[in-house]
């Protein structure tokens, strides 16, 4: 299953686009990560990819085929979006959550049926949270509950998921806990495209990187074409180094990235740094 | 949460039953149980000996029965659509008469006594009102450029205040020595108008209504995620919302026409509900039925029984319900 997005361009207000001229194509079974700074369009862009707004121009095919044209349910049987802000409601208990992921499947007048409910405990299982399942959502960690809501998509069974900065309120190690499993699913055949304002997170879990800067696409390629010294510099607006290290245990190339010191980097001149380059 | 308690369910299900039964036997007139329940037994079996009068017969079937199932109605429609309303608008301080049904209907009903009619119209004035109040309200929602759940309830409260204005307007003009009692006692509520006609005519709306929120219970909880989270889950959240208004307007218009405005029970019953069998609407419509029925029929038991005179039925919803419920809050443990 692919995701195309073509000319993507969207806007609130006529004449002030929010973000313009997207283009890039899902890789199976791996993830791709649109990596912009706050407030570049990424999670506007993603509600448009999942079907929640429409595009003012451009278009976006699954497997060839608009989103346009295709019911709400349909999508829905093939994205899976988890989004970043997310008002919690009603005390539901996790199971019940899950349980809902299987809406798109359920006929209008139909509840859950047997099969559903086995099909949100599987979901419960495999993303490893069978302990929370009678716990109360409202009551679980932000790490747990992002979980949870990955649980719910994987209930929904969709062939892509899109996450909306699944990691923006986590601390390192539920982050880390998060992207392994993100990573985990993509290799065991979903697509996922994933918003995130840390490069480093490119680097480790992604095969593609869109890089995204006031609404407007700067580059798209491996993380290792497309992260940059230069191109950091261009979205953040900051010296950025890349470090390259072997990696001990599998001896591969690792890539990290990191602000530049700037007390090391022109020791006399710390207090009129570097403002007038900055892009914004 | 676990699943709820088999007692519970249970206790859902055998309380209003016996309730409605227990109903059969009280009252002003007076009759034994006995002769009652020989009675009914003939009813049913012709041949069954009794000694029961015509009076006997019209004052259990043709006023008791009636009363009983309207007041089990009416709490029911008010229950459910309270449950529904708080899910879709995801605010458990909504009610029922939260989109203007019931300003609609009291001013469909005041209309309706200042001109005179009889009491069958002004129950179809009171039912018209409301549909037409929450119809204004989706009407303000539909041109608006971002309709949304808010846009709706702004809407509503906009034409709930213009209704509730107008009520004041006619009673402040109303005649004191006939109009104005009559207005102000219809704006109470009461099931003491009840007749076999009144439920003929508020049973289908209120069954259809009910029925189909039934239907689509499980989908509430999916709505009541958020707008658009509910989208991303391939639900067409503009058609679920308006035909959840829709049955709702339908169930409380009619329960409000045959009973006037009854407060607390689209509001506290389905809190209630919550405590006992968690916010999971496909549990929590049908055992709000089940308590908001219960607790209506106890209400208007004591409301035709208590005095020698009728109590308003809005006046001992309130002073009732107030310290049993305020007890359950301080025991609650899943409120909301």
């Amino acid at each position: 299953m692919s995701l195309e997005v073509i000319n993507a361009s969207f806007c609130y207000h006529e004449g002030k686009n929010v973000f313009e001229n997207i283009n890039f194509k899902t890789i199976e079974n791996d993830v791709t990560c649109i990596l912009g700074p706050n407030g570049c369009g990424k999670t506007t862009l993603l509600k448009a990819v999942s079907g929640i707004t429409r595009l003012k121009q451009g278009d976006i095919l699954l497997n060839g085929k608009s989103i346009i044209s295709m019911k709400r349910s349909e999508i829905a049987g093939i994205l899976g979006y988890i989004p970043q802000e997310h008002s919690t409601g009603f005390a539901y208990s996790v199971f019940e959550v899950v349980l809902m992921g299987r809406a798109p499947h359920i006929g209008i007048f139909s509840s859950p049926s047997k099969a559903d409910v086995d099909i949100a405990n599987d979901a419960i299982e495999m993303v490893g949270v069978t302990h929370l399942r009678d716990n109360l959502y409202t009551q679980i960690s932000g790490g747990e509950r992002q979980l949870v809501l990955i649980a719910r998509t994987l209930a929904q069974q969709p062939q892509i998921l899109l996450l909306d900065e699944p990691t923006s309120h986590l601390d390192f190690r539920n982050q880390s806990l998060v992207l392994r499993m993100v990573k985990r699913l993509a290799k065991h055949g979903l697509s996922v495209i994933m918003t995130s304002h840390f490069p480093n997170q490119a680097f480790t879990f992604s095969g593609q990187v869109v890089l995204m800067h006031n609404g407007g696409f700067i580059a798209n390629g491996t993380p290792q074409q497309v992260i940059t010294e230069q191109n950091l510099k261009t979205i953040y607006g900051i010296d950025c180094r890349i470090y390259e290290v072997n990696d001990p245990v599998s001896g591969e190339v690792v890539r990290f990235c990191a602000a530049a010191d700037e007390t090391k980097d022109c020791p006399t001149n710390v207090f009129n740094a570097d403002v007038s380059n900055s892009p914004q | 949460m676990k699943k709820p308690k088999r007692g519970i369910i249970i206790l859902l299900v055998v309380v209003p039953i016996a309730l409605a039964v227990l109903s059969l036997f009280i009252g002003k007139y007076h009759a034994s149980p006995g002769d009652i329940i020989g009675m009914l037994i003939a009813k049913i079996v012709p041949s069954f000996p009794h000694n029961s009068s015509p009076v006997l017969q019209t004052a259990i079937l043709q006023v008791r029965l009636p009363r009983i199932l309207l007041a089990l109605l009416v709490g029911m429609s008010l229950a459910i659509s309270g449950a529904s309303y708080q899910g879709l608008f995801r605010n458990p301080l909504v009610s029922s008469h939260i989109l203007g049904v019931a300003s609609g209907a009291s001013f469909g009903a005041a209309l309706g006594i200042m001109l005179s009619a009889s009491p069958v119209v002004v129950q179809i004035m009171a039912f018209l009102g409301g549909i037409i109040a929450v119809g204004l309200a989706l009407l303000i929602n539909h041109f608006n450029r971002v309709s949304s759940t808010l846009t709706l309830v702004l809407g509503g409260m906009i034409i709930g205040a213009l209704f509730s204005s107008l009520v004041s307007l006619l009673t402040y003009t109303a005649d004191p020595n006939t109009k104005l009692p009559a207005i102000v006692f219809w704006l109470m509520g009461s099931l003491a108008g009840s007749s076999t006609r009144a439920l003929a005519f508020a049973i289908p709306p209120m069954l259809a209504g009910i029925l189909v929120l039934l239907m689509i219970r499980w989908r509430i909880n999916v709505l009541s995620m958020g707008e658009e989270e509910a989208k991303a889950l391939g639900v067409n959240t503009n058609a679920l919302r308006i035909t959840i208004v829709i049955c709702c307007t339908l169930v409380t218009s009619a329960a409000v026409c045959v009973s006037g405005v009854i407060g607390w029970i689209g509001l506290i019953i389905p809190h209630f509900g919550r405590m006992l069998v968690g916010p999971d609407h496909k549990i929590l419509l049908p055992a709000c039925l089940a308590i908001g029925g219960a607790y209506l029929l106890l209400i208007d038991d004591i409301a035709r029984t208590a005095t020698t005179s009728e109590i308003p039925l809005g006046i001992l919803t309130g002073i009732i319900g107030a310290p049993i419920f305020a007890y359950l809050l301080t025991k609650g443990t899943r409120w909301s």
